[in-house]
């Protein structure tokens, strides 16, 4: 679980330093500052939850779990183009992973 | 998600200003290999428009918009008269949001784009959206209209296989020769 979190984090970090030197440009239906600010939001909030899982406070990273899958699916879907440089099918299936795990770990519900 | 053949499927919703359903297939695990080819469906289910995303490494994306047989019967009929948010076309959206499955809606969208490439590489193509308008888009809102609804499901239904059986399997067996 750790090391899945912190591989996504890793991969966001990499995607949100390359999104601040794109083009000031529409990619397919997501502006610059668009992407920009899901990867600002996506880094900034996936970064605590290694602390809440720390504290069992699991609750805190399912309750936000559906926000950030449709951010992260609506990145890939306007970025697959530089999946080369950003990795975001791999981020796109890692996050999937760890829902399973968060599944599994609130008992199936 | 799952898993077959090394290809792994998974569905979301992209918080998206188009689109309300993402289907993304990825021929390898990209953990695991540094080939990574995918392909992804996104969907609007309200208007049946959608598009398809084919990424190969190292490849620039292709993308080809998949389109409603019914909306292009219509644009056929009107030309330049055409409105997507015609009367037609809202009522017939009206009864599919309010009665056809999801497993009808689903091999609607898979035939659609199908049926579409097909007719429209014919030279009778014109005839055959007439045909589609006339014997399908009419006599179903006619029906909807009259609160008849499980005999234009039927018609609705009835077509689907029929153009699918006309236009998409014929087709299969023919570039399988």
């Amino acid at each position: 679980m750790e090391n899945l979190i912190n591989h996504i984090i890793d991969k966001i970090k990499i995607a949100q330093e390359w999104s601040k030197n794109i083009n000031d440009d529409i990619y397919l239906e997501l502006s610059k500052d668009e992407i920009t600010n899901y990867f600002d939001k996506l880094y900034y909030n996936i970064s605590k939850w290694n602390t809440y899982y720390h504290n069992k406070e699991i609750y805190k990273i399912i309750s936000n779990y559906k926000e950030y899958e449709s951010i992260i699916s609506e990145l890939e879907l306007c970025l697959i183009d530089y999946d080369d440089i950003i990795s975001i099918t791999d981020i796109s299936l890692c996050y999937y992973e760890l829902g399973k795990k968060l599944t599994e770990l609130a008992g199936g519900k | 998600m799952s898993e077959k053949n090394d290809k792994i499927i998974k569905a979301s919703t992209p918080n998206s200003k188009n689109y309300d359903s993402k289907i993304d297939i990825y021929s390898k695990d990209p953990k695991k290999t540094t080939q990574k080819d995918s392909i992804h469906f996104v969907l609007n289910s309200d208007t049946g428009k959608g598009k398809i995303i084919t990424k190969n490494e190292g490849e620039k994306k292709q993308e080809t918009d998949t389109q409603c047989y019914l909306t292009t019967a219509c644009m056929k009929h009107y030309m330049e008269e055409f409105d997507d948010n015609c009367y037609y076309l809202d009522i017939l959206r009206w009864f599919r949001n309010q009665f056809v499955s999801k497993e009808d809606k689903m091999e609607y969208y898979e035939v659609a784009p199908k049926v579409v490439k097909t007719l429209d590489s014919r030279e009778d193509a014109y005839s055959i959206y007439q045909e589609i308008y006339y014997k399908v888009i009419q006599v179903c809102v006619r029906l909807i209209e009259y609160g008849r609804y499980a005999e234009a499901y039927k018609i609705y239904k009835n077509n689907v296989l029929d153009l699918q059986e006309k236009y998409v399997k014929k087709n299969i067996k023919n570039s399988t020769i």
